[in-house]
């Protein structure tokens, strides 16, 4: 069924569709630099995003809202490209880093790295965020197989994997009484401390991923083909699969590292994406790309007034909007499948 | 035909295992409350002589009553506060529920108090040892230990206070209960003047109580006000300083925007760990930026004097550091 | 014959665990002791034994063989070997009540908590009825269905733990599942619950058998394929919701104790049911039992040992069942 979702006749309005896309970015970005906890007049967004002034409003938006919405933009876009790539090795619309155990297992390596050893540096605990990822992803792997016929196995055991190491996150974390709050990071992502230092942290996996992707764009092709023909290139595939998964624990683990678990963004956008633009690739990847980060900024617009004047974590947004949208494929998924 | 015989059989082993358990526990619950008659009125008869001589302590709780025969002296408390009231009145607990790190208390009470059983969490104190410990009084939270309430009970008689969320001004109620209780009315009450006195005379040191104020548990990943509908928060306000938060909820998590919004014009930080999130901020212009910051008034306080103990002992350290950083 | 063997060994088995939870503890109680209160004889432990250790395992046993049998119906309906309460989204939306209850009514009294339990596992499964077209949908989009409103629920709840920073720890405690402090009263109010569920789990063995197949089967059977799946549903979020309620939302033994007890006694359910709901107390049990033994004077949630004992022995078993089935 994803072969004949990627052959869908392709739209005629692609430029219209990514221009309405930019503006929409532009928009969602704007507003989350004008509307926070303090007003701020559109003549000093001007100045600030100009860099100009120094006075308080000048250095909200310069040192604050300026890094947090492009980190919550560059973990968009990476979560985003992670899922589409998922979808595309397990040829599984229902796959999803979160679904593969990424985002539990290197929550559960951050939170043991900080039980083990108090005050991790931020490239430490990216480091072991890499190492969780890789292992829940790895585990995911082994249990359900790749089959190509397994969708829902890979998500059910997918599931089961993510509950069972999130609870031992959350036994560390019952244990450490003392220590809840700063662990409950780890339980729900969110992008409301990122400054300068994480985006820096973060831009050199962003663009390794973003330029891997690039250059392996024609071999991810290679993944569309039906298995008979898939089969006739046997080992190619094979390299090109594992090189995707290596994709996208660095783009999905850099990611959790920075921001926490987000959960289910990495699921939406794809199909979204998928849905107005079709299956061509070369547009595909970029659209999915874009759209990912346009979600997540809008997404932490909204969190900022869930609880006003109060922030709430941006995840919990995330998993609002994805849980319904999960319900709405798995219901397409099933009436398909008869 | 064997098939069937055989899922008749297990059929029939089930309804009597069933039946089994069924009987054992209507058995055993009958016959708990037999053995827990004579343990309750020998508890009843044996001290009654010596009781004739003082009148029985009774105390409304949060979850019934109290009625103490003879003052008590095996104790058992499951916060930090009632080991704070206990040290005032010179009492000395057999068991406290000090989630097994007792760098927890703060150094004025840890000074005073003497060997004692740790059992376990504040949240899951371990009932195993507090029985076997034989306590004559228990001193629970409601909110935490509610639950239970009928076992420790079993146990002891237990009086349950409202604590966890309490502010400064139920806590001192709290406190005349807890002296009540342990027999000490009369110095709580004694004790309680000469915490007001100490109040009173520290106040005067402190010139600017026009100033806004804001404590904070600080830890790696946020900041934490403590409103005045917190503890700390609470007592600051008592003492005529303002909240610069003034939110229904206890503890706010605050960004930096908003704490430079809220601008106050002293701090307390509370850390929970070495390096905490205030390490970043202070990084940023912003920071520079705040009342606090121009001032130098950003003070950094131990977080079991100021959110863990919450006593009178507590309340006098907040007290005196304020003096220390604030006074003239 | 074997089957019988197995039954027996894993009754046996229970017998040894409850000896040993009534044994060892905080405050080791000597087996002269523990025999003189067990005969309600005079005995310094009468009170450990009688009025805490005996009732916590009971209740313990009860919610073991609960959550057990509603993951063997669950596997069996769904027809996947991975669905479980807590996948098809029941556990959280207990959890999500109860977490309501602690953190926005911390004054009510204690046995409101177990009551909004049992009401948000309800939830979770009228949800899960409106959003899966009644049951009509195939049984793995129905667990796909369950997993999503599992995700909104573990949302609701996140926000109120995030929200609610000082009484994270109870919250968490619940949640992770936890036999601290479970009385008489929580074991006899689970009691009589699981002494009606559990033997109508059994005798629908055969419904369960024909499920297990497929739907083509059933039907030439002359089953009415929605109605007895609806009907076992049911059945399968009582036993869970009564469970939960008691001790909170453990959710790795509904999932695990069916896979042991598959592998050992195979698919026939009027094997499967009594023998993973045995397995699943026992494994209760022994995660108790060592919880309360490894930290004195605190204990590790029962919910944690399990999954901390239950994981490696889990991917095992899948593993060796993906082998099996290429």
């Amino acid at each position: 069924m994803m072969k004949k979702i990627f052959k869908m006749k392709q739209k005629p309005h692609t430029f219209l569709l990514f221009l309405f896309l930019f503006i929409l970015i532009i928009v969602s970005i704007v507003s989350n630099l004008k509307w926070g906890q303090a007003p701020i007049s559109w003549r000093v967004l001007y100045e600030a995003v100009a860099y100009q002034g120094d006075s308080k409003a000048h250095l909200y938006i310069q040192t604050l809202r300026l890094p947090r919405t492009l980190t919550a933009f560059t973990v968009g876009v990476q979560l985003a490209l992670a899922g589409l790539l998922t979808q595309l090795i397990t040829r599984n619309p229902l796959a999803s880093p979160h679904i593969f155990g990424i985002n539990a297992g290197a929550s559960l390596a951050v939170v043991l790295g900080l039980v083990a050893f108090a005050g991790l540096s931020l490239i430490q605990s990216m480091l072991l965020a890499f190492a969780g990822a890789a292992f829940g992803a790895l585990l995911v792997w082994s249990l359900a197989g790749s089959q190509q016929k397994q969708h829902v196995q890979l998500a059910l055991a997918g599931i089961a994997v993510h509950f069972l190491l999130s609870s031992l996150t959350e036994g560390i974390i019952i244990l450490n009484q003392h220590s809840t709050d700063s662990m409950m990071f780890w339980l729900v992502g969110s992008v409301n401390s990122a400054g300068w230092a994480e985006l820096r942290a973060l831009l050199p996996f962003t663009i390794t991923g973003l330029i891997a992707t690039l250059l392996m764009l024609p071999s991810f092709k290679l993944l569309l083909l039906d298995d008979a023909v898939a089969t006739g290139l046997g080992s190619r595939i094979m390299l090109v699969r594992s090189l995707g998964v290596l994709l996208v624990i660095l783009l999905a683990g850099s990611a959790v590292a920075v921001c926490g678990p987000i959960g289910f963004l990495c699921l939406i956008v794809p199909h979204v994406a998928r849905a107005l633009m079709g299956g061509k690739l070369p547009l595909l990847i970029p659209f999915t790309a874009l759209a990912g980060g346009c979600l997540l900024v809008s997404a932490d617009f909204l969190s900022k007034f869930i609880a006003f004047p109060f922030e709430s974590p941006v995840g919990i947004i995330t998993a609002a909007i994805g849980g319904p949208f999960f319900i709405y494929l798995a219901r397409r998924q099933g009436g398909k499948a008869r | 035909m064997k098939q069937h015989q055989l899922t008749k059989a297990l059929l029939f082993t089930i309804i009597g295992l069933i039946t089994l358990i069924l009987s054992a526990c209507g058995n055993s619950n009958s016959t708990t409350e037999a053995v827990a008659s004579p343990t309750a009125t020998a508890a009843a008869a044996s001290p009654s002589p010596s009781a004739e001589a003082a009148s029985p302590i009774v105390i409304e709780h949060q979850l019934g009553t109290v009625t103490l025969d003879k003052t008590p002296e095996r104790i058992i408390v499951l916060e930090f506060s009632y080991t704070d009231a206990l040290m005032t009145l010179g009492v000395q607990p057999v068991g406290v529920a000090d989630d097994s790190d007792p760098t927890l208390f703060m150094d004025a009470v840890k000074a005073q108090l003497g060997e004692y059983t740790s059992i376990g969490s504040r949240y899951e104190p371990n009932i195993e040892l507090i029985s076997s410990l034989q306590p004559d009084l228990i001193i629970a939270d409601l909110n935490h230990h509610k639950s239970v309430y009928e076992q420790l009970n079993a146990i002891a008689p237990t009086l349950v206070l409202n604590d966890h969320q309490a502010d400064y001004n139920e806590m001192l109620s709290n406190y005349s209960i807890i002296a009540k209780a342990v027999g000490k009315e009369a110095e709580g009450k004694q004790r309680l003047e000469e915490h007001e006195a100490k109040i009173k005379a520290a106040q005067q040191k402190i010139t600017d109580t026009n100033l806004t104020i804001l404590p904070a548990v600080v830890n790696p990943k946020g900041f934490f006000a403590h409103s005045d509908h917190s503890y700390a928060g609470s007592f600051l306000t008592a003492l005529g300083f303002t909240d610069p938060v003034a939110n229904e909820e206890s503890y706010p998590q605050l960004s930096l925007e908003q704490l430079v919004e809220t601008n106050p014009q002293a701090i307390f930080l509370l850390p929970t760990e070495e390096i905490t999130i205030i390490k970043e901020w202070e990084k940023n212009p912003l920071w520079q930026q705040l009342d606090a910051v121009t001032n130098s008034k950003v003070f950094t306080v131990e977080r079991k004097d100021w959110a863990l103990s919450r006593g009178l002992i507590g309340s006098e350290k907040i007290i005196e550091d304020l003096v220390k950083y604030l006074g003239a | 014959m074997r089957k019988w063997y197995s039954l027996f060994i894993a009754l046996l088995l229970l017998l040894f665990l409850i000896v040993m939870s009534l044994r060892t503890g905080a405050v080791p109680v000597p087996f002269r002791e523990l025999w003189a209160s067990l005969l309600l004889q005079d005995s310094p432990s009468a009170y450990i034994v009688l009025q805490y250790r005996l009732p916590r395992i009971l209740t313990g046993i009860l919610a073991g063989c609960g959550l057990a049998a509603a993951g063997v119906i669950l596997q069996s309906i769904i027809r996947n070997p991975l669905a479980s309460p807590d996948v098809i989204g029941i556990t959280k939306g207990a959890g999500f009540t109860a977490a309501a209850v602690i953190f926005l009514f911390p004054g009510a009294p204690g046995y409101v908590l177990p009551m909004a339990a049992f009401t948000g596992a309800l939830a979770a499964l009228l949800l899960l009825l409106l959003l899966s077209k009644r049951m009509t949908l195939p049984p793995a989009t129905f667990a796909l269905v369950g997993v999503a409103i599992g995700a909104i629920f573990q949302a609701g709840i996140q926000y109120l733990l995030v929200k609610h920073p000082s009484d994270i720890n109870m919250a968490l405690l619940w949640m992770s599942g936890s036999l601290w402090g479970r009385g008489w009263d929580d074991a006899l109010s689970l009691l009589p619950w699981m002494a009606l569920l559990l033997p109508v789990a059994w005798i629908q063995f055969a419904k369960l058998n024909v499920l297990q197949l497929g739907d083509e089967g059933g039907t030439a059977l002359g089953l009415r394929m929605g109605r007895e799946r609806l009907v076992l549903l049911l059945l399968a979020v009582a036993l869970t919701g009564s469970s939960v309620a008691a001790v909170g939302s453990i959710g790795f033994i509904g999932l695990i104790s069916p896979h042991i007890a598959r592998l050992i006694v195979g698919g026939r359910h009027q094997w499967l049911v009594p023998l993973a709901a045995l397995i699943g107390a026992d494994l209760i049990l022994l995660g108790d039992c060592l919880g309360r033994i490894l930290i004195i004077p605190r204990e590790v949630p029962v919910g944690i040992m399990t999954a901390v004992l239950g994981a490696p022995y889990f991917i095992y078993l899948l593993r060796r069942e993906r082998i099996k089935a290429r």
